[in-house]
């Protein structure tokens, strides 16, 4: 590119801006063609059933390649050697049918039932805590727990000694232990504990954890080759504890050792706010063609207004009344499509008569979710579907979902080959899958047993720019009420810049934006139940970006170092006052340009 | 991203696809032919309800994209010349940068831009925002991909010399 083409590029990208905030609308291109959207997805008119192409050959030949030795060593190590040494040591019954270790002590599950109680997905047995595992590190002292209840199988990390450490709890569906043929399930990698420093930023501990199959006498952790260390193994789990871990120090990979002597090694899925590695390279399995297009459709119970599944308990309602989020009306649900798990999934409408369909998972994490107008939710498909992980570590992601009545099942493929359905109950579908299998496919079926929706979820395999470099503190602010936010900004792999803001002691979000800008704003918003926080990158000659809220209220901010972080005062924080254009100038007060920020509400 | 088409490859999911895949690039090209954000969302949807209304009409003798693309386009100029809009040169903020940096390269530039030839600016757009190889620029617009390079050169000879010609 010569300098002509640079300048001309520039102008260009002045001239009419990249419209990052620009949401499509399929309902409005289909009620323009006056195709319209179905009122009921079995009655589809032809024009809105179809068969669809085959998937694109975008696979180039040397990734296919690639992937294929990938894919041919990933079944040669999980197939014939991983399942002779698993059926051989006798896999996870001992979790299945018996109850590993000995009884918690009282003090530790009183503590452990008083937090079920204030948990809004509790567990459907009342679970009895089984102490696993007792391990002593520097100078803190780590306890491990393990229960079962219903279909979900746990495993509690308390720690003695550390500030800011737990507890931290994760659990498998029962069905994954019945089905694995691993020697190890991790369910927690690389989790940082005990954090220290101004934002908590290190470490004190790094520390790992899961199942082990019966037989196994050794398991040993490395963030490469050749650089393994042991974990402690009892009772059907394993603890691995690194201390000191402030070099940032992340577990990759393990081995399993038999009592014979064998190895098996395994993998573990990195998903740390700053760093995600996966499967990259092995391709997706299962059908990748939708064999029946539906649009449309309804949540036939949800429009008749039925009393499916359990009423919204008052104590929750309550809870997502409180903040300036979302306001649900009078009619709200609580659907648990796996009766024996406590994943639950809350469908209601939302206030105001608005025409939107919402939905709030409940794990014992939390509560999250949002809203959808219904003529758009299931204009592209019979599912609205979204996927994802909560928490530092975690192993497993969740998949869920609200489909249409033309949705008969659900099913997900694995890169590993595995394939099972996933619970769907009521028109929500709501199961678990392993992040070190992914990327994985999830497959929905009519009742004659038709392809009617398919989604690849790439997960931690996800491909694009990574930080890379120290963190550097850019900005902190305070929301009253509400968290603070640190911004802070790092090189990217990319040669750009990757931002990420930390809400203390709750939540990390990461972006990494491209070398070139594609507008001079390029902001983003992150809310939280109480607060709202503006941030992103600026080009260097945005001298100051204006805020316009939605009742006219406006606000000006200066960037410092390209970066902009700004706490919405709370006021503006609701319904009918958000924020909804940031426009950027220059020193002389010339705007630069423009961006369309939040809903519009 | 293109791709051979296989026989039926225009059924709504497939249009829906490239709309998904597409709709800010669609958008930043419609818009930079009409000049107006609001008028630009209006011709994209418009467009692909156009897709879908004649999608039996598509022959499958080149790129989905393609053929997409070049609706795209042509509603864009049928909306600029329905509200004559063709002479309309630059949006609020570019008035606003324009009298703030009339003398600079990008002011010139600017207002180069506005009164090219339509060829040449449909090439340039295609280009640069929608960032079609010249094969695809030339389905597109109908043209051989020749002429799209020749057009494309021309282009930028006016811009060198608008540059040139900016007082230093």
């Amino acid at each position: 590119m010569n300098d002509l083409d640079l300048v001309l590029v520039e102008v260009l990208e002045e001239d009419v801006p990249y419209r990052r905030d620009a949401q499509p609308d399929w309902a409005d291109v289909l009620s323009r063609a006056r195709v319209g959207v179905a009122a009921s997805a079995g009655a589809a008119e032809p024009a809105r059933v179809g068969s669809v192409p085959r998937q694109p050959r975008w696979l180039r030949p040397a990734a296919a390649c690639a992937a294929a030795a990938l894919a041919a060593a990933l079944v040669a190590l999980v197939t014939p050697v991983g399942g002779a040494i698993t059926r051989g040591l006798g896999g996870f019954s001992d979790w299945l049918t018996g109850a590993p270790g000995r009884p918690a002590p009282a003090a530790e599950q009183r503590r452990f039932d008083v937090a079920g109680a204030r948990t809004w997905a509790a567990f459907p047995e009342k679970p009895e805590l089984r102490e696993l595992l007792r391990v002593g590190v520097g100078e803190a002292s780590y306890s491990l727990y393990g229960f079962r209840s219903g279909n979900a199988v746990c495993l509690r990390l308390t720690v003695r000694g550390l500030r800011r450490a737990g507890p931290l709890l994760a659990c498998v569906a029962r069905s994954e232990l019945e089905r694995s043929r691993e020697l190890v399930i991790p369910v927690k990698a690389s989790v940082g504990l005990g954090w220290v420093g101004d934002p908590p930023r290190v470490a004190q501990a790094l520390v790992s954890f899961g199942f082990v199959a019966a037989g196994v006498r050794a398991v040993e952790l490395g963030a490469g080759p050749g650089a393994s260390t042991r974990a402690s193994v009892a009772n059907g789990a394993f603890l691995h504890v690194l201390d000191g871990a402030s070099g940032g120090e992340t577990m990759r990979s393990g081995v399993a050792v038999g009592r014979d002597g064998r190895r098996q090694p395994f993998r573990l899925a990195v998903m740390r706010s700053d760093e995600r590695s996966g499967r990259a390279g092995l391709p997706p399995r299962g059908p990748a063609r939708v064999e029946r297009m539906v649009t449309g459709g309804t949540v036939g119970w949800f429009e008749r207004r039925e009393s499916r599944g359990e009423s919204l308990d008052p104590a929750l309602r309550r809870q997502l009344g409180q903040g300036p989020r979302i306001r649900i009306g009078s009619f709200a649900r609580v659907i648990q499509p796996d009766p024996a798990d406590f994943l639950r999934l809350v469908v209601a409408e939302r206030a105001g008569n608005s025409g939107e369909i919402c939905t709030f998972l409940l794990t014992r994490g939390g509560i999250g979710g949002g809203c959808t107008p219904i003529t758009r939710a299931f204009a592209r498909g019979p599912v609205l579907p979204s996927w994802g992980f909560s928490g530092a570590g975690q192993q497993f992601w969740i998949f869920q979902g609200v489909t249409t009545d033309v949705v008969a099942r659900v099913e997900v493929f694995l890169a590993t080959g595995e394939r099972w359905p996933l619970p769907l109950r009521d028109n929500v579908v709501l199961g678990r899958i392993p992040a070190v299998k992914m990327p994985a496919r999830v497959v929905a079926y009519d009742r004659p047993g038709r392809v009617v929706g398919v989604w690849t979820i790439r997960g931690p395999a996800q491909r694009g720019p990574r930080p890379k470099g120290d963190w550097h503190v850019v900005g902190r602010v305070n929301a009253e009420p509400g968290p603070s936010a640190v911004l802070s900004k790092a090189s990217s792999t990319s040669g750009g810049a990757c931002v990420r803001l930390e809400l203390v002691g709750r939540s990390t979000s990461l972006s990494c934006y491209p070398r070139r800008f594609r507008s001079p704003i390029e902001l983003q918003i992150q809310n939280t139940r109480l607060a709202a926080f503006v941030y992103g990158r600026v080009r260097s000659d945005v001298e100051s970006v204006e805020l316009s809220y939605r009742d006219g209220y406006s606000e000006t901010l200066k960037p410092v170092d390209g970066l902009l972080l700004h706490a919405v005062p709370a006021r503006q924080a609701r319904d009918g006052h958000r924020v909804t254009l940031a426009v950027g100038r220059d020193a002389e007060g010339a705007a630069l340009g423009r961006q369309q920020l939040g809903s519009g509400r | 991203m293109w791709r051979t088409p296989d026989p039926g490859d225009a059924t709504m999911a497939a249009l829906g696809h490239v709309y998904d895949r597409g709709y800010r690039r669609f958008l930043r090209v419609a818009e930079a032919i009409v000049r107006d954000g609001e008028l630009a969302r209006d011709v994209v949807q418009d467009a692909f309800a156009g897709a879908i209304r004649g999608r039996f009409d598509y022959r499958g003798d080149g790129a989905l994209e393609g053929w997409i693309w070049r609706i795209v386009v042509n509603t864009a100029r049928n909306a600029v010349r329905d509200r004559a809009l063709s002479q309309l040169p630059l949006d609020e903020i570019d008035d606003e940068q324009a009298t703030k940096n009339g003398r600079s390269p990008g002011g010139e530039l600017r207002a180069l831009l506005a009164v090219l030839p339509e060829r040449q600016r449909l090439v340039l757009f295609l280009r640069y925002y929608a960032d079609l190889d010249y094969r695809r620029i030339a389905e597109v617009l109908e043209i051989q991909p020749g002429t799209v390079g020749a057009t494309l050169n021309q282009a930028h000879a006016a811009v060198r010399r608008a540059l040139e010609e900016v007082p230093r």
